[in-house]
């Protein structure tokens, strides 16, 4: 078994080696490009490139490829996971996303949106929180990589979500009343003056801080990962493995929590966030 | 946002590069942007495509699933609530119904144990009564039957009395006769008064 791992690693650093350096290697790993190489030694996938639409480039590039394969496998997971009998799923599988399933529901979005509003936005944010939740564990298996970490993806959401919680409010509050109720009422002009550019930047930055965080801690785990594994390069042998290996397991394992964890506290405040543009009285 | 700002400028430093050098390659490109850019690292770097992937992906994603995962399941999840809060509604109400009746059964038992009692302490007192009656017209009874068979006794006593001094006055009379007619010695009327007195006594 030990042997069998030492020679995983002695190939990895033999690819490793081929790097400049840590930093290179670090930055080649965590960065999107428009090839795939998930096996060692082996060709690396490389994906079309110069797909212009409208000036902007639409290739698909690696952590596109991971949306897909996440889709795909949440399409797959849950295809055999929504069968059921006698209203209760008739695979352990179905058993698991249910449990998830369940506690979205329970714990994320009916706290924030209330009873009455939960049945409409739970498609929603259940899409949210198991995309997420792909996207992150499948950034953990070797050759995978973290599309959740790349900060145009996490962009991409926390706008969705700046726009949707926006919208949601305009939409059951009417657009005068929303934008009044994002301001404390009763209170002098003068200090309205100093609130309303706080109160604006504020609905601004939490839609920052959720794209910031996500990508903040994927990238960071990831980096930790491979910073760890990069010990080889820095040491210049592979026998440094008896020392990171097992420390490089147990910061997998943690980000194995942490895949769940930021799964979860997304929904969890973008779920907050729409419960409060729909509920602007609390 | 702040991310979106940085992008910004990126694309923009992206595009004054690839002005300058037409991109012959994307990843040669994002290099340049690199390079151009100075401080931040290509992962940084703003890729508009990647935005209208994700949000593509996503909202496929979420058309895919609402329709095939999440409506039956939250639908079978609801339903399967909906039985399990009748099964517990019900089962409360059996067991509210159950108290009900073993309390009225309780109540029930009661009164007949009560009854029972009451019915147990009257037959008892009429059973008592019943043998004090009894017992009383018996007494009575005896004393009337005793009394009679007192009053028959002392009739009967009289009637032979009364026959007794008849008879004695006959034999008297009978004898006195008998004494004047032999008129005899001495020696011979106390030998016929004996022999009198023997009939008498044998009569």
């Amino acid at each position: 078994m030990l042997k069998k791992i030492f020679s995983a690693v002695l190939l990895l650093s033999g690819m490793l080696n081929a790097e400049e350096g840590l930093g290179e290697f670090l930055t080649h790993h965590i960065s999107n490009s428009h090839e795939w190489h998930p096996v060692p030694f082996l060709p690396a996938l490389h994906l079309p490139t110069g797909w212009i639409i409208g000036g902007i480039d639409v290739s698909p590039t690696q952590h596109v490829l991971m949306m897909f394969i996440a889709a795909a496998l949440l399409i797959i997971l849950f295809a055999i996971g929504t069968r059921r009998k006698n209203n209760a799923p008739s695979s352990k599988l179905g058993h698991a996303l249910e449990a998830l399933v369940i506690y979205v529901r329970d714990e994320v979005v009916e706290p924030n949106l209330g009873k009455k509003d939960t049945a409409a936005w739970l498609p929603f944010f259940l899409t949210l929180f198991f995309f997420f939740l792909a996207l992150n564990l499948i950034s953990l298996i070797p050759g995978f990589s973290a599309a959740t970490g790349n900060v145009n993806f996490t962009g991409t959401m926390a706008l969705l979500i700046f726009l949707t919680f926006n919208l949601a409010g305009i939409i059951k509050n009417g657009p005068v009343h929303y934008f009044t109720g994002l301001f404390p009422s009763g209170v002098p002009w003068p200090i309205m003056i100093i609130i309303v550019p706080i109160e604006l930047m504020g609905l601004i930055t939490k839609a920052a801080a959720l794209c910031i965080r996500l990508f903040a801690n994927m990238t960071a785990g990831h980096i930790l990962l491979l910073s760890l594994t990069g010990l080889i390069i820095v040491f210049k042998t592979a026998w440094v493995a008896i020392g990171f290996l097992p420390m490089t397991l147990f910061i997998y394992l943690i980000e194995v929590l942490v895949a769940f964890l930021q799964a979860y506290i997304f929904t969890l405040l973008s779920a907050l966030f729409v419960g409060m543009a729909l509920h602007q009285e609390h | 946002m702040s991310s979106e700002l940085n992008g910004l400028q990126y694309a923009d430093a992206e595009a004054a590069s690839s002005q300058a050098e037409a991109p012959a390659t994307h990843t040669e490109s994002a290099a340049e942007g690199h390079s151009a850019a100075g401080s931040l690292p290509p992962f940084l770097q703003f890729d508009p495509g990647v935005w209208i992937w994700t949000f593509s992906v996503f909202v496929v994603l979420l058309i895919i699933l609402r329709k095939m995962a999440w409506k039956p399941i939250i639908a079978s999840i609801e339903e399967r609530d909906k039985t399990i809060k009748n099964s517990l509604d019900q089962a409360a109400r059996i067991q509210e119904e159950t108290k009900r009746l073993t309390e009225e059964q309780n109540k029930i038992l009661a009164a007949a144990r009560h009854e029972a009692n009451a019915l147990m302490q009257s037959s008892r007192q009429a059973a008592e009564e019943l043998r004090r009656k009894l017992e009383q017209s018996a007494q009575e009874e005896k004393a009337r039957i005793i009394a009679s068979a007192t009053a028959e006794i002392e009739s009967s006593k009289r009637t032979a009395m009364a026959e007794l001094k008849k008879t004695t006055a006959e034999l008297s009379i009978k004898i006195a006769e008998k004494l004047i007619k032999s008129n005899l010695d001495e020696a011979k009327s106390r030998a016929l008064v004996d022999q009198l007195i023997n009939e008498v006594s044998k009569n």
